[in-house]
C-alpha cells in the first residue's frame, strides 16, 4: 500500500481538489474510487496510518496498537459501559473485521420509508448496488467444503436444537480459506483503495480533520493536522465538495465540531454484544483464527448467535472477569472457543464533543430494560447452544458468576435478568448517528446523504443507516454509499455544478470568461454567440463554487464551465488549460466586500494569478474590465475623464483597480500577451444584482436620496453597450496595449437618472411611483464619504455608506477614443436600457 | 485546545510494571530471562494502551493511578511501591475485587490487557497446549473486533 506520490502539494498553496473524502473505510474508499473513476479530482484523507495490514507481525498486541482507534478501547458510556472497537488505519474497520457480509433485511426498507420518509430506497432499487459491491469484494460462501471443525461443532449444535441458521457470506477470494490468510479477505486495502489510487486519488494518511471550513453557508474545505513522525503540521485543504465518511462515531463528532448539529449525533444505534467461552471435551480448531461461519437466526432480529475470533490472549481477557476462579481453563485452551450473543439495541445513544479538548469525543448509550432482557436471553440461548454442541463448561463474560455446567443453568437467564453491572459488554456495530431521509425532525441528511442546509457537504458511511438493521452493517453501508455517490454524480452532471475535469476531456477554449455568472458576464457570453465571428467559439467560463451555471450552459452547448476562484491559483491554471491563442475576458472582481482586504486578494492578487495562468497557457489577448474608481471623481460637474486622466483612486476599491491596471500594463509590456483595459462606469441592464433592483425600489417608494441639487453627473453603461465595447476591444488588433472608457453616449445627471426610471416604471409598465424625492444636503454625502474612509482604514466596509458617499460626486467620462479607435457606437439610450432592465426584473420575479 | 500528554511518566510506567508483575500468572512456567522479556513486552503494551485512552479518560485514569500509588500511606505508612509483595497483592485485590466499581475498572484495564499480551506472547504461546504455538499470519489483525 502506498500513498499516491502527488499527494502533497509542496508549493505552499493550500491543497485543493474538487472532492475531499474524509475517511478511507467502507464508505470512504468506495466513494473515492467511484468519483475518481468517473474523472473527478479527489483527495482522500485518513486519520490512521498507511500500513499494509498483511505485513503486521502475527502478534495481536501490535495489531491492536497500530490499527485500532484508541488501542481498541473506545468506551461507550452508560449504565454499563461498552467497549467499542473500530479500525483507525487506511481501510478503516474493514482491515480489522471478519469480512462478514449481510444484505439489508427487507423489513428495514419499509420501516425506514415510514419513519424516516426515505426516498428512492426499495429492495428492487438496491438490488443492483448490492450485486455490484458484492462482485467487487468477491462476496461468497464456502459451503460445507470450507467448514472448519469449529464451524461444524456449532452447526451440529444448532441442528440438534432445530434452530434456524445460515452460513454468512464473507468478503474473501477463497471462501474455503481462513479469512485471515494472506490475500484472502477483501478489505478496502485489497479492493477500492488500489482502484482509487489507480484512478488518480491523492491519499493522505495520518491526516486528522479537525473541522470543516464553512463560509457563507457552504463547506469550502477542511482544516486538518498531518502527522509526520513526531511532528505535525496544520493543513488547509480546499474543495468544491466534501464527503464525510469517518464512521458512525467520528462523522457526527466532526460535523458537531464544525458547528453542524441539526439531528447530528442524537440517534446512535448499536448492537450490544456479550461473549462466552466454551470448553469441549475434545480439541477444537479455534486457535487457527477461523471464525465459525454459521449464525443462529432463530431469534433474529432481536438476537443473533455466532462465533468470535479466538486467541489464547483473548480467551484470557474474557476469563479475566473472574480470573482467580477461571484461570485454570487456560490449561485447556486447545479445547476452547469464544462465542457471542449480539442483540439489536433498542435505545438511542448520542455523540458529543467536549469543547476545546483534542479528540474529546464522548459516546453515550444507556442500555434499557429491554436491552438487559435481550442480553440475558441471548446469553441463555448461547449457553444452550454450546451445550448442545458438546460443551462441558461455559464461561460467560460476567463478573462474579460461576462457570456454567449445564443448559439448565443457562436457561435460568430466560427467567431472571442478569444485572447489567455484572456484564462485560462490547460492540463492533454502530450506526444511525446521522440518519438519512426527508423527515426533518429525525434526519441529519436528505435521502442521499446530503447534509441539511448544505449543497456540497455529504455523509456517506454507516452514520446514514436510519436505525438498526439487525445484521452486520458493512454490506448496507457500502451499497448505500454506492447509491449515494452515483446519485451525487448524476445530480452534478445534470446541474453542471461540478464538471469532471480530466484534461483529456476538456475541449479547447477559444474564449475564456471570468465573472461569467455575474451581471455583465452572462450578457457577454450571450453576445459572443450572437456575433458571427464567435458564434461557433468554445467559451469556457470560470464559475465560483456553488454558483448555478445553468444559465450559461443554456446559451450554447459549446459553453464549458470550470469551477474555480480568483483566490485559488490552481483552479485558475485549470481554467486556462487548452486555451492557446484564446481571448480572455476578465470581468470578475469584487466591489462590495465584507472586509477591505478582499479588494487586494481578489482584484489585485487574483488578477495577477489569472494573468500568470493565462500567460502560461498561451492566451493571446486579455480584455480586463476596470472601473472609473481607479481615476476617482471629476473635479467639477462639467468635467469629463479621458484616457489621459491621472490615477486618483477612490478609496479601497479604486486603489485595487488602479493596482490591477498596473499589473495588466506590466504584463502587456513584458509581452506576456496582448492586453486591453476597458474602464466601465456604473452599469445597468438585465441580470442585475439585488442592489440594483433595490435602486429601482427606492425610486418607486420616493426614498432614493438625492444629495444637493441632483445636478451631479454620472456616466453609465448599459450592458449591451459595454459588451459591444468589450468585443471590439478583443477584436481589433490596434487595441492591444490600450485603455478605453466605455459607457453610454453621454453622462446623465442624477435627477435625469431618477426621472427616467420613474417614467419607465409608470409609463412603460404601469407601476405607480410616489413621485417624491428624498432630498438631502450635500454635506450628508461628504460625511458618508468620511465615514466610509474611516471604516475602510479599519479594514471594514459598509455598502450603504459607500454608495451614499459617492452620490454627490460627478463621475463622468468621454468615450471619444473608443468611438474613434474601436468604432464603438453605443446603441442604447438610458431610457431604452432602463426599459430592458425593468422588464427583466419583472420577468424574473424581482420585487420592485 | 487541551492536549493531554500522551506518554506515561517514568514513575507511572514503573507503577504499571509493578501491577503487571502482580497480575501475570506463573504458568506456563518460563525461564527467568524469558519471563523478564515477556514482562517487559507486556508492560510496554499495557502502557501503550493507557496512553491510547481517549483524552477525556486519560487524565482521570492517571489521577486514579496516582491515588492507587499514594493511598497505602494512610494504612501502611508507605506508598504502594514501598510495600512488600504480599501487601501489594492484598492491596491490589482490594481494588480489583472490592465494592468500588471505578477502582475495579482501573485494575480491570491493566489486568485484561496484561493477560491478553501475556498469552499472545510467542514465548508463552509456545508453552501452551496448542498446535503450532504461534499465531497464523494475519490472525492478530482481527480478534478484538470479531464481527457477528
Amino acid at each position: 500500500m502506498t500513498t499516491a506520490p502527488n499527494a502533497i502539494d509542496r508549493s505552499g498553496n493550500p491543497l485543493r481538489a474538487q472532492v475531499v473524502v474524509i475517511g478511507s473505510g467502507a464508505g470512504g474508499a468506495l466513494t473515492a474510487a467511484m468519483l475518481a473513476e468517473s474523472d473527478y479530482d479527489v483527495i482522500l484523507l485518513e486519520e490512521g496510518p498507511d500500513v499494509d495490514t498483511e505485513t503486521i507481525p502475527t502478534n495481536s498486541t501490535e495489531a491492536i496498537s497500530r490499527l485500532y482507534r484508541n488501542g481498541g478501547m473506545t468506551p461507550i458510556l452508560g449504565r454499563q459501559n461498552l467497549a467499542f472497537v473500530e479500525g483507525c488505519c487506511v481501510g478503516g474497520s474493514t482491515e480489522v473485521n471478519s469480512g462478514f457480509w449481510h444484505r439489508l433485511p427487507p423489513d428495514s426498507y419499509y420501516r425506514w420509508k415510514a419513519d424516516y420518509l426515505l426516498d428512492g430506497f426499495t429492495p428492487e432499487m438496491m438490488e443492483g448496488y448490492f450485486e455490484r459491491v458484492e462482485a467487487d469484494l468477491s462476496v461468497s460462501r464456502s459451503g460445507r467444503s470450507g467448514e472448519t471443525r469449529g464451524s461444524a461443532i456449532l452447526r451440529e449444535g444448532i441442528e440438534s436444537l432445530g434452530w434456524k441458521y445460515e452460513e454468512v457470506p464473507r468478503c474473501q477470494k477463497d471462501p474455503s480459506a481462513s479469512a485471515f490468510g494472506p490475500g484472502v479477505r477483501q478489505s478496502m486495502q485489497r479492493t477500492y483503495i488500489p482502484r482509487a489510487l489507480e484512478a488518480g486519488v491523492r491519499m493522505i494518511p495520518n491526516c486528522k480533520v479537525r473541522e470543516i471550513a464553512l463560509e457563507e453557508g457552504r463547506a469550502v474545505g477542511v482544516n486538518a493536522v498531518v502527522r509526520d513522525g513526531g511532528r505535525s503540521a496544520d493543513w488547509r485543504i480546499r474543495a468544491d465538495v466534501i464527503f464525510v465518511c469517518c464512521g458512525a462515531i467520528q462523522t457526527p463528532a466532526l460535523l458537531r465540531r464544525s458547528g453542524i448539529r441539526r439531528n447530528v449525533g442524537n440517534n446512535l444505534r448499536i448492537h450490544p454484544m456479550i461473549k462466552a467461552a466454551a470448553r469441549f471435551e475434545h480439541e477444537v480448531d479455534s486457535y487457527d483464527a477461523a471464525i465459525p461461519i454459521y449464525q443462529v437466526k432463530e431469534f433474529w432480529p432481536t438476537i443473533t448467535l455466532g462465533g468470535s475470533v479466538f486467541t489464547p490472549g483473548f480467551l484470557a481477557m474474557l476469563l479475566s472477569e473472574n480470573w482467580e476462579a477461571h484461570r485454570g481453563a487456560m490449561e485447556n485452551c486447545h479445547q476452547m472457543g469464544i462465542y457471542h450473543a449480539a442483540t439489536r439495541g433498542l435505545n438511542r445513544g448520542s455523540i458529543r464533543v467536549l469543547p476545546g479538548v483534542d479528540e474529546g469525543v464522548v459516546v453515550r448509550y444507556r442500555l434499557n430494560r429491554a436491552d438487559q432482557r435481550n442480553l440475558s436471553i441471548g446469553l441463555a440461548r448461547l449457553g444452550e447452544l454450546l451445550f448442545a454442541a458438546g460443551a462441558v463448561a461455559v464461561y460467560p463474560s460476567l463478573r462474579s458468576f460461576p462457570v456454567l455446567t449445564s443448559a439448565e443453568q443457562c436457561r435460568s437467564f430466560l427467567q431472571t435478568d442478569i444485572p447489567l453491572s455484572a456484564m462485560s459488554l462490547s460492540t463492533v456495530h454502530v450506526f444511525s448517528s446521522c440518519p438519512m431521509g426527508e423527515n426533518p425532525d429525525l434526519c441529519a441528511t436528505d435521502s442521499f446523504g446530503r447534509v441539511r442546509g448544505f449543497d456540497n457537504l455529504h455523509v456517506n458511511d454507516a452514520s446514514l443507516i436510519p436505525d438498526s438493521p439487525g445484521v452486520n452493517p458493512q454490506g448496507s453501508t457500502m451499497a448505500i454509499a454506492l447509491r449515494n455517490v452515483e446519485h451525487f454524480m448524476e445530480d452534478s452532471e445534470r446541474k453542471r455544478r461540478l464538471p469532471r475535469r480530466r484534461e483529456t476531456r476538456m475541449p479547447r477554449a477559444d474564449v475564456l470568461v471570468t465573472g461569467a455568472t455575474g451581471w455583465l458576464g452572462t450578457v457577454l457570453v450571450e453576445k459572443l454567440y450572437a456575433e458571427p465571428d464567435t458564434a461557433d467559439a468554445g467559451v469556457r467560463c470560470l464559475v465560483s463554487r456553488g454558483m448555478d451555471a445553468s444559465p450559461l450552459t443554456a446559451i450554447s452547448d459549446r459553453v464549458g464551465v470550470a469551477i474555480g476562484d480568483l483566490r485559488d491559483p490552481e483552479s485558475l491554471r485549470d481554467f486556462c488549460r487548452r486555451a492557446e491563442g484564446a481571448t480572455l475576458f476578465h470581468a470578475a472582481g469584487i466591489i462590495h466586500p465584507r472586509r477591505t482586504r478582499e479588494f487586494d486578494q481578489i482584484n489585485v492578487e487574483g488578477t495577477r494569478a489569472l494573468l500568470a495562468a493565462a500567460r502560461d497557457a498561451g492566451v493571446k489577448r486579455v480584455v480586463v474590465v476596470s472601473s472609473n474608481s481607479a481615476i476617482g471623481c471629476n473635479p467639477r460637474s462639467d468635467h469629463l475623464f479621458d484616457e489621459h486622466s491621472p490615477y486618483d483612486p477612490y478609496l479601497g476599491y479604486g486603489r485595487s483597480k488602479a493596482e490591477m491596471e498596473r499589473v495588466v500594463t506590466q504584463a502587456q509590456a513584458r509581452g506576456d500577451f496582448e492586453a486591453v483595459i476597458v474602464r466601465a462606469p456604473w452599469f445597468y441592464g438585465p441580470h442585475q444584482p439585488a442592489r440594483q433592483t433595490q435602486f429601482f425600489h427606492m425610486i418607486r417608494q420616493g426614498r432614493f436620496p438625492i444629495l444637493g441639487d441632483g445636478s451631479q453627473r454620472r456616466s453609465m453603461a448599459y450592458v449591451d453597450n459595454l459588451c459591444q465595447g468589450l468585443l471590439l476591444a478583443a477584436k481589433l488588433e490596434a487595441a492591444a496595449g490600450e485603455t478605453y472608457w466605455i459607457a453610454d453616449e453621454r453622462a446623465y445627471s442624477i435627477n435625469e437618472i431618477v426621472d427616467t426610471v420613474e417614467d419607465v416604471l409608470e409609463n412603460e409598465f404601469g407601476i405607480r411611483c410616489r413621485r417624491s424625492r428624498l432630498r438631502l444636503p450635500a454635506i450628508v454625502g461628504d460625511l458618508a464619504q468620511a465615514a466610509d474612509g474611516a471604516l475602510q482604514a479599519l479594514g471594514l466596509y459598509d455598502q450603504r455608506i459607500h454608495v451614499l458617499g459617492e452620490m454627490n460626486q460627478t463621475i463622468a467620462c468621454s468615450i471619444d477614443k473608443a468611438k474613434v479607435e474601436l468604432g464603438y457606437a453605443p446603441r442604447f439610450s438610458l431610457r431604452e436600457g432602463m426599459v430592458a432592465s425593468v422588464r427583466w426584473c419583472l420577468e424574473n420575479g424581482q420585487h420592485l | 485546545m487541551i492536549h493531554t500528554p500522551r506518554r506515561l511518566s517514568q514513575s507511572q510506567r514503573q507503577l504499571v510494571a509493578k501491577i503487571v508483575g502482580l497480575v501475570l500468572p506463573e504458568r506456563p512456567s518460563l525461564s527467568a530471562p524469558e519471563r523478564a522479556r515477556v514482562h517487559s513486552a507486556v508492560t510496554g503494551f499495557v502502557a501503550s494502551q493507557i496512553e491510547a485512552l481517549p483524552t477525556f479518560m486519560a487524565l482521570p485514569y492517571r489521577v486514579a493511578l496516582l491515588a492507587f500509588q499514594l493511598l497505602p500511606t494512610l494504612r501502611y505508612g508507605r506508598r504502594f511501591d514501598g510495600l512488600n509483595e504480599a501487601s501489594q497483592a492484598a492491596y491490589l485485590a482490594l481494588w480489583s475485587e472490592g465494592p468500588v466499581a471505578p477502582a475495579r475498572d482501573v485494575i480491570k484495564l491493566i489486568r485484561s490487557c496484561a493477560l491478553l499480551a501475556y498469552f499472545d506472547h510467542p514465548d508463552v504461546r509456545s508453552q501452551l497446549p496448542m498446535p503450532g504455538g504461534t499465531l497464523p499470519a494475519g490472525s492478530a489483525a482481527a480478534p478484538a473486533s470479531s464481527a457477528p
